[in-house]
């Protein structure tokens, strides 16, 4: 079988799972608006999933649409192209260590859930069974706060929009495959439920080690009604460590070969 | 015989590299009987005994989706497959060799795709079509 027919049949069930999602979305009437809370606050409260497409789960839609892609630094470009080059065997998330939120978030399998109180915001992210609370109360960074693998969050409320600025991060996680961040990452975070099915999600990254100018990931975060964040232990079962110890030995089996290798970016 | 498979479409930003492992130019099509399941994250594996041409056999390991989305897109642990069934799963091989590979179609997705009827296109492209009538699909975008 070669590859390429098989991505296009891919791609071809894609839209058609696309179209008659929408087609049944559109047969449910009118679109609701987004809740408010008691004090007047949008409701983010509910389960989400990152995707395009609104209705049900369906592990066979497409994920989120393709964001603008990174402008590295020239070092970072270079790195980017060896880790690819190693497959990105060297993946933090290969040892179930979690990551920046715009990473967390898009991982298409698994659903995230907000739990809004006035005067705070939680993110529970089923991916890696994690967690993050985000005061919307006003208050700054703590100052004695430790980098972490998913960053010090504040948040505050603009209009209808949740915003949160990230920062105080481990160096040398992953951003997404080979782009690895510096311990000056920062990023902000925009979060705004234009309707009841759909919030809006963006993220500006910066990191002047990484990033030869400001990341920008847009993404909708699509209600998921009747779907429930799961325990997921990724350690409970997770093999590839001792994979790849054995892989490690051999380079060449997983390597790609000069020929292989993608252009830089 | 019961055709089913783990797996699935690999988003971009999954728990793992599908290429360190996995050879997309090196796709199986195993049938066996299954004799272990592990049912757990962040992959489930299911074990298949297989003859191979001498008659010998060879204990394979296929790697799937997660319990967590396995329970979500309809499977029922110890229901939608039991010890002793006879099994065919596409996948792809480990680039070490050995009897290990990823398994890339779902049941759940063969029942949605007969919904929506088939593209030839599609059809053509599976390695089983003749077991699962058509109803089956290759998906899955190897990195």
């Amino acid at each position: 079988m070669s590859g390429c027919p098989a991505r296009l049949a891919g791609f071809a069930v894609v839209i058609m799972g696309s179209w008659m999602l929408v087609v049944s979305a559109s047969a449910q009437g009118p679109i609701a608006p987004a809740p408010r809370t008691a004090d007047g606050k949008v409701d983010l409260n509910g389960v989400y999933q990152a995707s395009p497409l609104r209705g049900a789960w369906d592990p066979s839609q497409p994920g989120p649409p393709l964001s603008e892609q990174p402008s590295l630094t020239p070092a970072a470009r270079q790195r980017a192209q060896e880790l690819l080059n190693r497959r990105s065997i060297d993946d933090p998330a290969a040892l179930c260590l979690p990551s920046a939120g715009p990473r967390m978030g898009g991982v298409i399998l698994f659903p995230i859930q907000f739990v809004q109180t006035p005067g705070q915001v939680v993110i529970i992210y089923e991916y890696m069974n994690a967690v993050r609370i985000i005061p919307t109360d006003g208050r700054p960074h703590p100052a004695d706060v430790e980098p972490t693998y998913q960053g010090d969050s504040a948040g505050r409320w603009d209009g209808d929009t949740l915003v949160v600025d990230v920062n105080n991060f481990k160096e040398g996680n992953w951003l997404a495959a080979g782009i690895v961040n510096s311990d000056r990452l920062h990023i902000t975070e925009r979060y705004t439920r234009v309707d009841r099915d759909q919030i809006n999600y963006e993220a500006v990254i910066e990191d002047p080690i990484l990033l030869a100018k400001p990341w920008t990931i847009r993404r909708t975060l699509m209600l998921r009604e009747g779907v429930r964040v799961r325990e997921y232990v990724c350690a409970e079962n997770n093999l590839d460590p001792g994979r790849y110890q054995e892989y490690l030995k051999n380079p060449s089996l997983f390597m790609r070969s000069p020929e292989q290798a993608a252009p830089p970016r | 015989m019961l055709v089913v498979a783990i797996g699935g479409a690999m988003p971009a930003w999954a728990h793992h590299s599908f290429g360190a492992t996995f050879d997309a130019n090196t796709p199986v099509t195993i049938t066996g009987v299954l004799t272990r399941v592990q049912w757990t994250n962040p992959h489930s594996h299911i074990f298949l005994d297989v003859k191979d041409k001498d008659g010998a056999v060879v204990a394979w390991m296929f790697e799937g989706y997660p319990s967590v989305v396995l329970s979500r897109i309809g499977w029922t642990r110890d229901q939608t497959m039991k010890i002793g069934d006879t099994v065919t799963v596409f996948g792809w091989r480990a680039r070490d060799h050995s009897p290990f590979a990823l398994g890339r179609e779902s049941l759940w997705l063969t029942a949605s795709v007969c919904t929506l009827d088939r593209p030839p296109a599609l059809v053509k492209a599976l390695p089983w079509r003749q077991a699962t009538s058509g109803c089956a699909v290759y998906r899955g975008e190897a990195t």
